[in-house]
């Protein structure tokens, strides 16, 4: 294994689609920490198209913060450091080349093109064109087809999937002759590889007729059975590709590739390296998942010591939650607010953020109307990723969260929202956790970059991450089940490290806050009543767990899960309004 | 809270340069320093259609026979009613033909198909703005450089066109309606507040404006405007806000002569209006606006979305406000003398530049 390859300054970039982040890392009392940020709108701040430019404004930033020069003359960082000018390492991960435009090939719409959809969505991908072989009943139509979108859509990777383990071959092979028929027909230089992600008996056949057209990458199975869905290795294809074909078109990258002291990778992937380090560093049996909600895309990952699961929606970012208005769902989005509002405001505000990016919520109305965006953005998010999680996360409930011990939130949203309290209730009703879990935000978009500096010097990535990436909101107890509101949910002892105790009782749909500041300890010993399960998998069983403060402390949610929210208008404003005060 | 305001080009005089390209590989009409007209097509291609033809099935042979039947090859052109195949039949002076239902050209057989590729539609583009080309590209278009006011705006329908800007009446706060539109205003681009309903951009289509340059549009008319058939651009944003008093005094100086509506491109990401204008242009290197006591502003967010003015004051301390953040702020004087303060983060730097 390369460590420590590096022990000097690091410039830590993460370049993203909507604003670029400088961080400088260097050693500060025998260990690395945060020395200085600096951040500016990737794009916006001329009307030219290159995102140099807000790349070059992050670092200026920084500059101005730490008061050192970190670029040359050229706009581009100074590598090694010299007299106090430059820095030893850059490190990049990027978000903002345009996803994978991907084509979906496969043999029948129900079962091979809606599990490859799914597969599309772990990483930056969009469909652009697909092809059902059993869609189209008569053959001159069905290969006209096949061609027609080939051609038409221009897709920088073709995904083919088909066919369980174990079944009929012949379909997938008739479809292989006929996308190699369809790809002698290209006329530009670079032909879209395929990826084969069907049946694994004619991955040899498949390969063989494609690979005289174009390059063929063969991967597991996405649909092993009917009943078993397996996307890892459509994903470690996907990731490669992107790399390979879309990130080497950023602009300006020419002269900055030969300064990186570690390939560039991309956010994604940077931010899955960081939850899997957080779930092996603190041996978090249970887990972790991270989100990453930002501006053009949300990224969710769960992790244990064994596995992880990623998941990129391209097309639900804070920026651009266009879906909400397009497909009229509104409602959901309402639903979230402790107020009344027409549907048109709501819809201005996704609009106004899809225009303008950067700007900041000047009245709380406004703030609170993005707070639920981001509330759907998540639950969307999570509906999808929760299907991949299930082979290794299972949840004792249907329906409900696995309870896992760590959930950890960034992006520009959730990094920028004033209150903690407000960020907190975010994630409660998004993702909504279960059982006894830790809440945790990186405000400053840290954990998306610092997976680059994993192979560079894993002992600086572990030290910013411990000591100043994230703010420890605080522990949620978040009993399963559904009572009558008003009845006992739980009833819980918590033994402070002073030395002092509480006991409380807590009813169902309360939500309660008790404060235990960050660095500071209590043992909590959990009864839920007979309705509830404290995700042990009975009802009514308790436990006894030591748990660490945060900003905000126990946070007791017994709201029930699945969350339910009260279907009187009038009513569940009420609630929500509730809880915000609540929560702080 | 760290902050940058967006920067708007609304220029009454600059420099503009726009790649122009064909969706699909074709032939280009122009070379570099060639003088265009903004309708002037610069390259031309053919958008093609394939049609595959079940041979073997008519024929009744089988796939790999499917060659020893063919008259025509890959590569040659055939004609719609020209004989494709023929098959002789078992008794004496008797055969099957094939007849070809389309013209094209045969590109590929396999599998008993014949697959043969036909022009759908031949497609032009035009330069877009009036000026010179300066750059090719090979196959695709060119860099079109023109010279003349432009004013970025922050969303278009994805059409573009040219046409004579006309303001409409009541000005930057007055809504299209139906009856405000008749044959008279044919060929021109519209220059209003917003507009009124759907009918008005029916209308509009009737009776084959060029295109309409809103300050905002209502967002309930935002998919009609996206199936309209010509361009519509909106400077301000979405929901009812008068256009901007900056870029529609612009717009009035200008009115009567020939605009065109750009979509953003790989150079400059937004759309714009460009007016082309005669004279010398001492250009700079662009770089991030820098605001400064002085410099011409606009509010991006509400309450002041889409309000004009000055900047007087860069205070050094940050402000909270009611959501909750505490920001950087600028001291503007809007246009009706209000001073009031405005987040750096939404405000927009105009670069008259």
């Amino acid at each position: 294994m390369v460590e420590n390859l590096i022990m000097g300054s690091i410039l830590s970039i993460d370049w993203g689609s909507v604003e670029s982040k400088a961080f400088l890392l260097d050693k500060a009392d025998g260990s690395y920490r945060l020395l200085a940020k600096g951040r500016a709108p990737t794009w916006g701040l001329t009307s030219e198209e290159n995102p140099l430019v807000g790349f070059r404004e992050a670092i200026t930033r920084l500059e101005q913060a730490v008061g050192r020069k970190i670029l040359g003359e050229q706009g581009y960082p100074l590598l090694p450091e010299r007299e106090m000018e430059g820095v030893d390492a850059l490190t990049i991960s990027v978000s903002l080349a345009p996803p994978l435009r991907v084509m979906l090939v496969g043999l029948s719409e129900e079962l091979s093109l809606s599990v490859a959809r799914e597969a599309l969505h772990s990483y930056y991908a969009q469909e652009v064109g697909s092809f059902s072989f059993l869609g189209v009943p008569d053959k001159s139509r069905r290969l006209e087809h096949l061609i027609k979108t080939f051609l038409s859509c221009k897709p920088d990777v073709v995904l083919m999937v088909g066919g369980t383990e174990g079944g009929a071959m012949e379909p997938l092979i008739e479809m292989a002759n006929m996308l190699a028929l369809a790809y002698s027909l290209w006329t530009d230089t670079e032909r879209p590889p395929v990826v084969f992600a069907g049946n694994s008996a004619a991955r040899s056949q498949v390969a063989e007729i494609l690979g005289s057209r174009t390059e063929v990458r063969v991967t597991d199975n996405v649909l092993p059975s009917p009943e078993e869905e397996n996307w890892g290795s459509v994903f470690a294809e996907l990731e490669n590709l992107y790399q390979q074909l879309k990130m080497s078109q950023i602009y300006g990258l020419g002269p900055l590739r030969s300064l990186l002291s570690v390939p560039m990778i991309p956010s994604a992937s940077s931010f899955a390296i960081i939850t899997r380090y957080l779930a092996h560093m603190y041996g978090l049996e249970k887990g972790v998942v991270g989100v990453d909600l930002g501006g053009s895309n949300t990224t969710v990952v769960a992790a244990t010591k064994e596995h992880f699961s990623i998941t990129v929606r391209d097309e639900l970012g804070f920026n651009k939650a266009l879906y909400f208005v397009e497909e009229d769902h509104l409602e959901n989005i309402m639903r979230w607010l402790p107020f009344e509002v027409e549907s048109g405001k709501v819809a201005e505000i996704i609009m106004e953020r899809h225009l303008r990016p950067g700007t900041v919520p000047v009245s709380k109305e406004e703030l609170l109307i993005e707070e639920a965006i981001a509330r759907e953005i998540l639950r969307e998010a999570l509906l999808l990723a929760r299907k991949q999680w299930r082979a290794f996360l299972p949840s004792p409930h249907h329906g409900v969260m696995p309870p896992v011990d760590l959930i950890t939130a960034t992006g520009g949203i959730l990094g920028s929202i004033p209150q903690e309290g407000e960020i907190a209730l975010i994630l409660l009703d998004a993702l909504q956790p279960a059982g006894v879990v830790n809440l945790a935000v990186d405000k400053l978009g840290l954990s998306v970059t610092l997976g680059t500096l994993a192979p560079l010097n894993t002992a600086a990535a572990i030290q910013v991450l411990e000591m100043d990436t994230f703010t420890r909101l605080g522990v949620v107890v978040a009993p399963i089940g559904v009572a009558p509101e008003g009845e006992l949910a739980l009833r819980m002892k918590v033994s402070f490290d002073d030395g002092r105790s509480l006991e409380v009782d807590v009813k169902a749909g309360a939500l309660e806050v008790i404060p235990l500041p960050p660095k500071r300890k209590a043992v909590l010993e959990i009864k839920p009543s007979g309705y509830f399960d404290l995700g042990i998998g009975a009802k009514g069983k308790g436990a006894k767990v030591e748990v660490q403060g945060g900003s905000l402390g126990i946070i007791i949610d017994a709201r029930g899960r699945p969350l339910r929210l009260p279907p009187s208008p009038r009513d569940r404003m009420e609630k929500i309004q509730k809880w915000l005060w609540e929560i702080g | 809270m760290m902050a940058f305001p967006g920067v708007i080009r609304i220029s009454p005089y600059t420099l503009l340069r726009k790649e122009r390209r064909l969706p699909v590989m074709g032939d280009v009409l122009v070379q570099p320093g060639t003088s265009v007209e903004a309708s002037q097509v610069i390259a031309k291609g053919f958008l093609s259609d394939w049609v595959c033809l079940d041979v073997i099935g008519e024929l009744n042979v089988s796939e790999d026979q499917l060659e020893l039947f063919l008259i025509k090859k890959p590569g040659e052109e055939i004609e719609k009613g020209e004989e494709l195949a023929v098959k002789k039949g078992v008794l004496p002076f008797t055969s099957y033909s094939y007849i070809s239902p389309v013209s094209g050209r045969i590109v590929a057989t396999g599998m008993g198909q014949v697959i043969i590729e036909t022009v759908s539609k031949e497609v032009e583009l035009k330069a877009g703005l009036k000026g010179t080309v300066k750059e090719i590209i090979p196959y695709y278009g060119a860099v079109v450089e023109g010279k003349g006011a432009v004013v970025e705006t922050v969303w278009a329908n994805g059409r573009e066109g040219q046409g004579i800007l006309r303001i409409l009446e009541e000005g930057k706060t007055s809504h299209l309606r139906a009856d405000d539109l008749d044959p008279g205003n044919r060929g021109f681009i519209l220059v209003c507040g917003g507009v009124e309903d759907e009918k008005a951009l029916e209308k509009a289509a009737d009776i084959r404006v060029a295109g309409i340059v809103v300050g905002s549009l209502k967002l309930g008319l935002r998919k009609k405007a996206l199936s309209m058939p010509y361009p519509i651009q909106v400077t301000e944003g979405f929901g009812d806000i008068p256009m901007s008093s900056i870029a529609f005094e612009l717009f009035r100086g200008y009115e009567g002569q020939e605009a065109s509506l750009l979509l953003g491109d790989s150079i400059a990401r937004r759309p714009c209006v460009f007016i082309p204008v005669a004279g010398e242009i001492i250009t700079a290197e662009a770089s991030p606006g820098v605001l400064k006591v002085g410099s011409k502003v606009r509010g991006s967010r509400d309450p002041y979305r889409g309000k004009c003015g000055v900047v007087q004051e860069l205070p050094r301390y940050e402000v909270h406000l009611e959501s909750g953040y505490t920001v950087s702020v600028a001291r503007v004087r809007l246009e009706d003398g209000e001073e009031v303060e405005i987040p750096l983060s939404n405000l927009e730097l105009i670069d008259e530049t």
